[in-house]
């Protein structure tokens, strides 16, 4: 890294503005992920209308905050409640909770935060070195590799969304073609109009995600049980020195694998916790009591999960593909921030780049913080009556979406897109894909255009050039491989039942 | 078939009725968009592209349903199917949603909204009373003050306010 380059992103997150932003996104991550049925990708849509005033650095750092913090705060009520805040907490529960009935969730608690720290510092590492080669590579790409870029995207997460394929892709699809509505990117000529000029930018995905993430939420919180039971035990403490030595190994594992797992498009937080759980698991060692408040069994998924915040921002920077739900909802606020990710992010703006990536890295301590000092704040939040919970999201979606441009059109998009991502999920719909190719879908488009323009119409363009014949090769076996885990899954439940 | 059941095989139905709908509106639509010079597309080409590949999903998803339906192979699981009390209060919530949109322009921003967040709470369960009138005003205002002053949105100001 250049030495100039570095010192002038230090400058810009030395700001005291982006500092105060950064923690009170950690504390409202925190916050919201630490609320049962909330999941980090709903913080983040939630919170992204409060940082529409604000300037470029600020809002971003808020924005990482935001998304470091909710997928720690899932880990409060998973040991506390036995209730995972965000899916991604679901592994923690398994150690973490039997801890809380033996009277130690001050313990587990410590043990969780430190070893997410641990994770989030690897990911981050790792994420600053590799996330700047990736992108120097992809400077070459051309439209066809683009093209193939954003197909691979979607690709991925058609094959590992839901328990159908045939379900996910029809989703992504329907995705692609109302982000064909608006401006055509090549001629400018408008499509899908309806007699709305409201409609000539698109359908804008900013009011389309809060419909999506957060008022679907509030339409499926009248299907499940109110709060979580309440739990008299509560001691923290900074992790103990034998605690840390027991579980050192564990958490430098967990933290490459959550790094590998989430730089994969795709696989999230919650794929990479269960996966450092039970590799953690088939390491046991004589001693090692997993399943009855084994510390390990903490450590392993909280050091995956953040590691995976920071590989899931490994395609989001250089390729300026997200991988999942949140990541497609943070390159929503990037580009609405007017900072395109992708590969020229780094060439033109270096030090924009390089101060992002030193933002998550302090989001994962001030988490940590935050985690030891604020717990016991926590505990209260999370025992919030649900009832007022549920009208204060569905009143801040509806305000969130009208906020964007002042236009009650946008509340209309959100309330549309509530009810379809309502009814879809009802039939085992993955809604994820559906964002995705909201986002993914001009950037297909105009590149399949241009393509065709270099070639003369020939679609022959994406199988002569090596690097867009190998991305298509790819996306295709990414479908052959969800192809054959649907069908793996659906065999072992019929066997099952 | 019972009542019950009506609005069950409905909401099954209901992702590829809109995905069919969606692809044939799309394919009308975009028939008419003008042609590109020489061999190179126009701005019909992805629409097209993407209704044709939506409706045959479409299809084959209707497929899929009419066969689990008729053989009876996938019994729906209790939680894919809201009770009717719930379907009730989720339609309650959309049709306020959908009033909110309407009034909250005219009647302006604080007042339409306590009444919808008094009115969301009694959705929700809750018994009413001077503890949800409390929290409708004051989350009102809070917002009120956030969105109007600090980010300096405007918001509807409308007969009331």
């Amino acid at each position: 890294m250049d030495t100039t380059v570095l010192l002038e992103s230090l400058t810009l997150l030395s700001d005291p503005w982006v500092i105060v932003f950064l923690c009170l996104g950690v504390l409202a991550g925190v916050v919201v992920g630490a609320m049962p049925g909330l999941s980090a990708t709903l913080a983040v849509a939630l919170l992204i209308p409060f940082t529409f005033d604000l300037a470029l650095m600020p809002a971003l750092a808020m924005l990482i905050g935001v998304y470091c913090g909710a997928i720690y705060g899932g880990s409060v009520p998973a040991i506390l409640f036995r209730t995972p805040g965000t899916p991604a907490s679901a592994a923690t529960v398994l150690d973490g909770f039997v801890l809380t009935q033996k009277g130690e969730c001050g313990r587990a608690l410590s043990v969780a935060a430190f070893f997410a720290m641990v994770g989030g510092l690897i990911g981050t590492g790792i994420l600053m070195f590799l996330a700047p080669q990736i992108a120097g590579f992809a400077l070459s790409f051309g439209p066809p590799e683009y093209c193939a870029l954003a197909l691979f995207g979607l690709s991925m997460i058609i094959s590992v969304s839901g328990q159908s394929l045939l379900k996910s892709g029809a989703v992504a699809v329907f995705g692609l073609l109302i982000a064909t509505a608006g401006f055509d990117p090549i001629s400018g000529y408008p499509r899908f109009l309806f007699g709305s000029v409201s409609l000539l930018e698109g359908i804008s995905f900013i009011p389309a995600l809060i419909g999506l993430f957060a008022l679907a939420e509030v339409f499926r919180a009248f299907d499940s049980s109110g709060n979580p039971a309440q739990s008299k035990v509560l001691g923290l403490s900074w992790p103990r020195g034998a605690d840390v030595r027991r579980c050192g190994w564990t958490g430098v594992r967990s933290g490459l694998m959550g790094t590998a797992v989430g730089s994969t498009p795709g696989a999230g937080s919650d794929i990479a916790a269960f996966m450092a759980y039970s590799v953690e698991r088939q390491r046991a060692k004589k001693g090692d009591c997993f399943g009855e408040g084994e510390v390990k069994g903490i450590a392993a998924p909280e050091a995956a999960k953040t590691a995976s915040i920071s590989g899931s921002m490994v395609p989001l920077l250089s390729l300026g593909i997200p991988g999942d739900s949140v990541t497609a909802v943070m390159i929503g606020a990037f580009i609405l921030h007017g900072v395109q990710p992708g590969p020229l992010l780094f060439a033109q703006h270096g030090a924009l780049a390089y101060s992002i990536l030193l933002a998550v890295l302090l989001a994962h301590i001030l988490v940590f913080l935050v985690a030891i000092l604020g717990t016991r704040f926590l505990v209260r939040v999370v025992a919030f009556e649900r009832k007022f919970l549920l009208a204060s999201i569905t009143i801040l979606s509806l305000l969130g979406a009208f906020a964007l441009r002042s236009n009650i059109v946008d509340v209309w998009v959100a309330i549309a897109f509530g009810v379809i991502g309502y009814l879809l999920e009802k039939n085992n719909y993955p809604v994820a894909p559906l964002l995705l190719a909201l986002i993914l879908g001009p950037m297909v488009e105009e590149n399949l255009r241009r393509s065709l323009i270099l070639s003369d119409g020939s679609y022959g363009i994406f199988v002569s050039q090596p690097i867009a014949a190998t991305i298509f090769a790819l996306a295709a076996l990414s479908l052959v491989y969800g192809f054959v885990r649907h069908w793996r899954s659906a065999r072992f439940r019929s066997l099952t039942n | 078939m019972n009542s019950f059941q009506e609005p069950r095989i409905w909401i099954r139905y209901f992702p590829s009725a809109l995905f069919l709908s969606c692809a044939i509106v799309a394919a009308i639509q975009a028939s008419s968009f003008p042609d590109a010079a020489g061999d190179v597309p126009g701005p019909a080409l992805a629409p097209l592209l993407f209704a044709a590949a939506l409706a045959v999903m479409g299809v084959a998803l209707a497929i899929k349903v009419w066969r689990e339906t008729a053989s009876d192979k996938e019994v729906v699981a209790a939680d894919s199917v809201a009770a009717p009390s719930h379907r009730l209060a989720v339609l309650g919530l959309v049709v306020s949603l959908g009033a909110y949109a309407i009034v909250m322009p005219l009647l302006g921003f604080i007042s339409t909204t306590i009444l919808f967040l008094y009115l969301c709470l009694r959705l929700f369960g809750h018994g009413g009373g001077v503890r949800a009138w409390a929290f409708a005003v004051v989350v009102s205002y809070v917002l009120f003050f956030v969105f109007s002053f600090m980010m300096k949105v405007p918001l509807p100001s409308g007969w009331i306010g």
